[in-house]
């Protein structure tokens, strides 16, 4: 028995930190989504911790024309005050994550017009992040509540229905009522849960 | 404790072997195959090789499509063929590909369809196209899955297709983007951009006629491009290229509002007619054109809704001439009302509505409010009209 118990503590061991995903380790719909360590595209380590008891909307973009497309609408989602619409919450509460090196991230911020005081941008060239949140389409979105759990992603490897070819008009809207669908509380009166490990 | 010792070795041995086994062929640095929810199956599914694939393991397959040029080949199309080389019919349900520049296409008998059925022996075409306009330069990797029909709530993926491919950009722009910044309306912008070309695009400048050289072109009819001086070939860093100075002029008559546009880089063909050089490149412009009339918000969300029922969102303007208003929308989907005018009131509510009419799917479309003295200001309408229920 004690054997047994072992081999299980082994494997867990093992397989606990393997670098090969199931499909039951992906985030999905309610889950807690798993923990981000990147660099900014200063080179400094940023943490999703950063948006503790806040919710955020994370992106994660490849810089192709759907990538484009989409981050230029949300671009203007940004300009339009729709985010902190009925909010109390300072700071940038869209993290998007770019598949590639600082300074093609800057481009394609520049490029779409994301709001640099309202997106936190983080490189991500080895593509391992977006791996761990199963991202594999582009463009990619999680909307994640004050709890880090996730409510909406347009993805149906994480029990989402929808697909990531909807046009750019249609995966903003759907995203931005997912963000108007969050609980408007202060951030003082939010939970204290902790968004991630 | 030996035997304790002993065991724990092993059993971090068997694992790393499993996990060696499950990980494929992948190299350090090498990203990993996305496969998450995706059941491998055992199928006799093969793609047959062409020049430039090699196989990475049983179900996955490479290939390399060398270095391209944005400007040369703005759409990479390739072609494989399917086959069922085993004893068992085969249905491929769908194609899925990693990145939304991918098109993707199941051909049976020349004809294009969603999924099929491949008996032993048959074989199935899938057509690859992948949009290059906006990509980064560099090495990049896309994916492309054949799936089979979902079992117990998995895909299961019946085969892989690596495409490698290096991005090159012939024609680069300086600045990469224009941003307008806030102008004041009535009083137009003019910016600055030079577009830096290989010099083998055109062998010898000098030579050819206006109607050859580097064009930018924009939709927005307030937004016109003018050539300063001629192409000049230049060194930059070590290599010899062509520079082509533009200045973008933004009109003083531009509607208010949020510009988002693009300039097209539009050179037309060479005189020889041998390289296409009508390429999606293009440089996005940006910025805010102010003036005596404000609206509040400046691009109104409806976000995704159901379809069937008239929805309402609130603009607030505000003018020096509130009392003078009208507004319209561009689609017949998309109705614009203003509030009675209020001499005393500083602002003026425009309330714009999605009718119950309104078709299924993104909407994209604008109200224009015009002053008395024709001053415009577009504030775009975006929705997304879903099924009751969906």
């Amino acid at each position: 028995m004690k054997r047994l118990a072992f081999v299980a503590l082994c494997l867990l061991v093992a397989f606990g930190t393997s670098p090969v995903l199931a499909a039951n380790d992906l985030p999905r719909t309610g889950s807690r989504v798993p923990a981000i360590i990147l660099p900014d595209v200063a080179g400094h380590p940023r943490r999703l911790t950063e948006f503790k008891n806040r919710p955020l909307v994370l992106f994660f973009f490849c810089g192709c024309p759907p990538c484009h497309a989409c981050a230029r609408l949300w671009a203007d989602v940004q300009q339009a005050g729709e985010i902190s619409r009925g909010r109390s919450v300072t700071g940038p509460q869209t993290v998007a994550v770019f598949l590639g090196d600082a300074e093609a991230a800057r481009r394609f911020a520049s490029e779409t017009g994301l709001d640099p005081a309202q997106t936190l941008l983080l490189t991500d060239p080895s593509d391992r992040t977006g791996q761990r949140f199963g991202v594999i389409q582009c463009p990619r979105v999680f909307v994640l509540d004050a709890g880090g759990r996730l409510t909406y992603t347009n993805s149906e490897n994480n029990s989402g229905t929808d697909s990531p070819r909807l046009s750019a008009a249609a995966l903003v809207s759907r995203t931005l009522t997912a963000w108007r669908h969050l609980p408007t509380a202060p951030a003082s009166k939010v939970s204290a849960a902790r968004m991630v490990p | 404790m030996r035997n304790f010792a002993l065991t724990f070795f092993a059993t971090l041995l068997l694992c790393a072997l499993l996990l060696c086994a499950v990980s494929g062929t992948a190299q350090a640095g090498e990203l990993a195959l996305p496969h998450p929810a995706t059941a491998p199956i055992p199928s006799r599914l093969t793609l047959l090789p062409v020049p430039g694939m090699t196989i990475v393991d049983r179900n996955t397959y490479r290939y390399d499509a060398g270095v391209v040029d944005v400007i040369r080949t703005p759409r990479l199309e390739r072609t494989f063929t399917l086959e069922n080389d085993g004893k068992q019919p085969v249905t491929i349900a769908r194609l899925r590909g990693s990145c939304g520049c991918e098109e993707l296409r199941l051909l049976r008998g020349g004809k294009a369809v969603l999924s099929t059925r491949l008996d032993p022996g048959e074989t199935a075409t899938l057509h690859l196209a992948i949009h290059l306009h906006g990509g980064q330069s560099g090495p990049t990797r896309k994916y492309l899955w054949v799936d089979g029909p979902e079992a117990a709530g998995q895909t299961l993926s019946l085969a892989l297709l690596e495409v490698d491919l290096s991005l090159r950009q012939s024609v680069s722009f300086t600045p990469a983007s224009l941003n307008f910044g806030k102008v004041e309306a009535g009083t137009g912008a003019a910016l600055p951009l030079t577009v830096s070309l290989d010099s083998d695009l055109f062998p010898d400048p000098g030579l050819l006629p206006d109607s050859v050289l580097p064009l930018l072109q924009s939709a927005d009819p307030d937004l016109q491009v003018e050539r300063v001086g001629p192409l000049q070939r230049v060194e930059e860093g070590g290599e010899e290229r062509l520079r082509q100075a533009f200045q973008v002029l933004l009109s003083p008559t531009a509607h208010a509002g949020h510009l988002s546009g693009d300039l097209r880089f539009t050179a037309p063909r060479a005189l020889d007619g041998s390289l296409s050089l009508l390429a999606g490149v293009s440089v996005p412009v940006t910025g805010t054109v102010s003036g005596a009339l404000d609206a509040i918000p400046a691009t109104v969300f409806f976000g995704s809704l159901p379809a069937g029922k008239p929805v309402r969102r609130s603009v607030v303007l505000s003018s020096v001439m509130l009392g003078s208003l009208s507004a319209s929308g561009d689609a017949p989907w998309l109705q614009a009302t203003l509030a009675p005018a209020d001499p005393s009131a500083k602002h003026r509510l425009l309330t714009v509505t999605l009718t119950a009419r309104a078709p299924l799917g993104p909407l994209q479309g604008k109200v224009t409010v015009t002053t008395a003295r024709g001053e415009r200001l577009d504030i775009p309408v975006i929705a997304e009209l879903t099924k009751s229920g969906e």
